[in-house]
């Protein structure tokens, strides 16, 4: 691996943590309509590279989270990598320029990835109410609501994501 | 041709791996998790980059002083109040005999019938001495430190309670009788009250006549010693068959499940015991924490150190005297907690009236926290198996139970109405001085906690 793309790995992990230490700081204010900034730049990072992009986003993804989550790790890692399989199956059928399909890609994993981590939360509670203090159905309203704080912040923010400094081997088509 | 065939191989791979996660996130495979957390350990990093930001997010006042002191002495009393409540209330000690006193620290994950605990002073102890709490007969001990043990490994023991299924002693019924019929006690008798149990009787020598309280008459040497403590008193239900009533069991007389923290181990000798160290059932380190990522209703934070400093699943953590959560896991180099408020995170304890030291505390069991109510404060399913017989909705402080693995009795967890009559029941917990919030109420929290170390049974 060139000094570059080990730089750009580096640089995406980072980027990882501080866009999940700022979901912690937006949270506070925007409660469940908190998008998942992580996710957000998998998805469109993904889009833009298609078949080249690799493992390793799910790796920062998936480690990042597990610092400030109180979600099992098996559950967090399985989660972000069906979300990262379902996006990589979005830029296969569609355009990387479609600011549509990244803005489904990322509603489509963050729905994907927060309803996996629910129902292994619930699995492994026994019950949805010692797991969230709720009804099922509840919490996966708050699943849906912020996968669709995600999708818009991908539709809006996608592009910006992407460029972000330092992350140029990552985004370059196969 | 070679190309695709290693594409089809990693695909495979992949799929697999996939799906070994899948069943790892549905159900707990230790081995896995244990993979995983050294796997994504450079999640210790991820704290560090974010640390600026969230060390911001940590921002207290500091805390009341004169409060905090105050707290902890509560906390030193309690820890002698139990230390009361596990001698002999009624009865004496025999001539000859002394009480070796012992704090429970867990159970067994396998035998939930089975105590570990640590003696105060083991010299003499033996396999089948008997174990008491105030003037309840409890079980026998099964294992005592080998003799080249040393340091904490020294006094650790094992207790076989007798709601073993294969524990059996010899009862009397006890009374101003003339006659007082035998019977032999041990294991669980299920009861037709849904959730409730018995000590299951055998034998018993004139069922007419077994009413009442039964005490111990065992004639083993080492069980003999406690021969007159109570073993539980006889619970009657309907005979279908013969009509009339027949023994349904002994109702026990102590929460054999969560109440049991300190208890006395019985032996013949005349040199007097070791009183217990407080300290000596762990130890705290002070650990830096960091924000928590909050799903929905969850509450929790990451600690800034891991297993490589001793931190293990199931730790308490605590800020000065409160308790505040449990160590969910330890990655080497960080650890996650999840703070009491999580809904579903459960604990023992026990309730002491404000201001009365003299009384003795009353053990609540384990409650399972609801979440947050609307006004932050912590709501607490309590089944209340054991009616409070103090006043309606009187207020009193809740303290955690010592007998959990990790953690140590002492802590306090804050102040509720407790309700009479029988459970199931609510609880509202407050904390004084602290305004919790809707999560995340990390914010409530200083930059540092204690966190329980070294507190396995195992060591």
């Amino acid at each position: 691996m060139r000094f570059g793309a080990k730089a750009a790995w580096i640089l995406c992990f980072a980027w990882c943590a501080w866009l999940t230490a700022s979901q912690v700081w937006l949270q506070r204010s925007l409660g469940i309509w908190t998008p998942d900034l992580g996710l957000v730049l998998l998805a469109s990072l993904v889009m833009r590279s298609g078949y080249s992009s690799s493992l390793g986003l799910v790796f920062c993804l998936v480690s990042t989270r597990l610092a400030f989550s109180l979600e099992p790790p098996a559950a967090l890692l399985a989660g972000g990598w069906m979300g990262f399989l379902l996006a990589r199956s979005v830029a296969h059928t569609f355009d990387a320029d479609q600011m549509f399909a990244r803005a489904g890609a990322a509603f489509g994993a963050a729905l994907l990835m927060g309803s996996w981590v629910l129902l292994a939360g619930g699995f492994r509670a026994g019950s949805w109410d010692q797991y969230g203090g709720g009804e099922a159905l509840e919490l996966l309203a708050g699943v849906f609501t912020s996968a669709a704080a995600t999708g818009l912040c991908a539709l809006l923010l996608g592009p910006v994501f992407v460029h972000l400094p330092g992350l140029a081997p990552l985004r370059r088509p196969a | 041709m070679r190309s695709v065939s290693r594409s089809r191989r990693t695909r495979a791979l992949e799929a697999l791996a996939l799906l070994v996660l899948l069943g790892g996130s549905l159900s707990t495979i230790p081995v896995l998790d244990r993979i995983l957390l050294v796997l994504l350990s450079p999640a210790r990093v991820a704290l560090d980059l974010a640390g600026p930001g969230l060390a911001t997010l940590g921002a207290q006042d500091p805390p009341d002083v004169v409060l905090r002191r105050r707290e902890g002495e509560l906390a030193l009393d309690l820890a002698e109040r139990m230390s009361r409540a596990a001698q002999p209330q009624e009865l004496t000690l025999p001539l000859g005999v002394r009480a070796v006193e012992a704090e429970v620290l867990a159970r067994p994950t396998d035998r939930p019938d089975a105590l570990q605990v640590l003696l105060a002073d083991p010299r003499g102890l033996q396999r089948g001495s008997a174990v008491v709490f105030g003037d309840v007969f409890l079980g026998s001990l099964t294992r005592i430190p080998s003799a080249r043990a040393s340091g904490r490994a020294g006094h650790l023991g094992e207790v076989r309670l007798l709601t073993s299924r294969n524990a059996r002693v010899s009862g009397l019924v006890g009374g101003e009788k003339e006659v007082s019929p035998r019977l032999v006690v041990g294991g669980i008798q299920s009861a037709a009250r849904q959730d409730h149990w018995y000590l299951a009787v055998h034998n018993p020598q004139d069922e007419g006549l077994t009413r009442g309280m039964v005490l111990l008459d065992d004639p083993d040497p080492l069980l003999s010693v406690a021969n007159g403590w109570q073993l539980g008193r006889v619970a009657l239900e309907p005979d279908p068959v013969r009509g009339g009533q027949r023994v349904a069991g002994l109702e026990p007389l102590v929460d054999h499940e969560a109440g049991l923290a300190r208890v006395l181990v019985l032996s013949r000798s005349t040199e007097p015991a070791v009183a217990l160290v407080p300290s000596a059932a762990g130890e705290w380190v002070s650990v830096r924490r960091g924000m928590l990522l909050a799903d929905g209703q969850r509450v929790g934070f990451p600690l800034l150190a891991g297993s490589l400093s001793g931190l293990r699943s199931g730790a308490a953590v605590a800020d000065g005297q409160r308790f505040v959560g449990r160590v969910i896991r330890a990655a080497p180099l960080n650890a996650m907690v999840r703070r009491i408020e999580d809904p579903g995170c459960s604990v023992n304890v026990l309730a002491v009236r404000e201001g009365d030291l003299e009384a003795r505390p009353f053990v609540l069991g384990r409650i399972v926290s609801l979440g947050l109510d609307d006004e932050g404060r912590r709501a607490f399913a309590w089944p209340g198996e054991r009616a409070w017989t103090g006043n309606q909705n009187e207020e009193v402080q809740l303290w955690t139970l010592a007998g959990e693995a990790g953690v140590p009795g002492g802590l306090l967890l804050g102040q509720a109405a407790l309700p009479s009559g029988d459970g199931p029941h609510v609880l509202t917990v407050t904390v004084p001085g602290v305004e919790l919030e809707s999560p995340p109420a990390s914010a409530a929290l200083p930059g540092r906690l204690r966190v329980f170390i070294n507190w396995e049974a195992s060591q």
